[in-house]
């Protein structure tokens, strides 16, 4: 796989613009869309996000659940 | 002595039966509304607050509205999605109460590297994370500051759409997007920190 490995200095550039926030939306948007590196990187954090979404969740800490499970009773009683 | 919440969950491990049970104010449905629902729903309120203890502050007042108001479920959709759609909620109102997070303006050096080793082993579509790079992205997001985590949390893990995400929070949808960029750009950092160190300890 070819890909670049340096910084996306150009998005750096342009996230660090004082602008208003919807001129610097649409820099963003706009260098997004042009710029292969960032968007083979928002691409690769899409798919870890959906594996992280998917990912079963870990147990709940019984003593979250207790302390839970006691104050929904107390709350209802 | 059995706690009122030490109880056999298969009494209610119908949906439908569950929902009735609520509704009668049982308690021990109540019970099993939790149990079965609340470790995915904990996660979610972990993600959004970024504390575990603000995460159970908002499980239990979740909960406790989602017993008050049952009634008022129309089971439109599954009790689980009724109940993630109020801890959403939940947990955005305690955001938005919270002060203003400082965002930051520009990213260090280091922020948009794309390392090689992520792309090597993640290729859309084909890998599986790893728990422990799971665990390290969790942490990341974590780390990141509240107005961040929530713009990707709600657009990247949860869906939403930028209108949605945006007034969930809010905010303009410009405000979302950029948000949404610069933490997108913090967890690359993140990221590229963690393999960096794997790569040089290998």
């Amino acid at each position: 796989m070819t890909i670049s490995h340096t910084i996306c200095e150009q998005l750096r550039i342009v996230l660090a613009q004082p602008l208003p926030e919807a001129a610097l939306a649409k820099l963003i948007g706009e260098h997004v869309a042009t710029c292969s590196t960032c968007r083979r990187a928002d691409a690769l954090l899409q798919s870890l996000a959906s594996d992280l979404q998917e990912a079963p969740p870990a147990a709940l800490p019984p003593e979250v659940e207790t302390r839970l499970l006691s104050r929904l009773c107390s709350a209802e009683h | 002595m059995q706690k009122p919440w030490e109880i056999d969950l298969t009494i209610y491990a119908d949906e439908a039966e569950l929902l009735a049970g609520l509704r009668r104010r049982d308690r021990m449905a109540c019970t099993c509304l939790l149990k079965r629902y609340a470790p995915a729903l904990y996660r979610l309120a972990l993600r959004l607050t970024g504390e575990p203890d603000e995460a159970e502050d908002v499980l239990q007042e979740a909960f406790i509205r989602a017993c008050d108001s049952v009634a008022e479920f129309e089971g439109r959709s599954g009790l689980g999605t009724w109940l993630h759609r109020i801890v959403l909620t939940t947990a955005l109102m305690r955001l938005r109460r919270r002060q203003p997070a400082q965002v930051p303006m520009a990213m260090d050096a280091e922020a948009a590297h794309l390392p090689q080793a992520l792309i090597d082993r993640h290729e859309p579509g084909q890998a599986v994370l790893s728990d422990e790079l799971r665990d390290q992205i969790e942490r990341a997001l974590l780390a990141l500051p509240d107005a961040l985590r929530a713009a990707f949390v709600l657009r990247d893990l949860e869906g939403l759409s930028t209108r949605e995400a945006a007034d969930a929070l809010g905010i303009s949808e410009a405000a979302l997007k950029v948000r949404l960029h610069r933490a997108r750009l913090a967890l690359r950092q993140a990221l590229t920190l963690y393999l960096g160190l794997q790569e040089h300890r290998a």
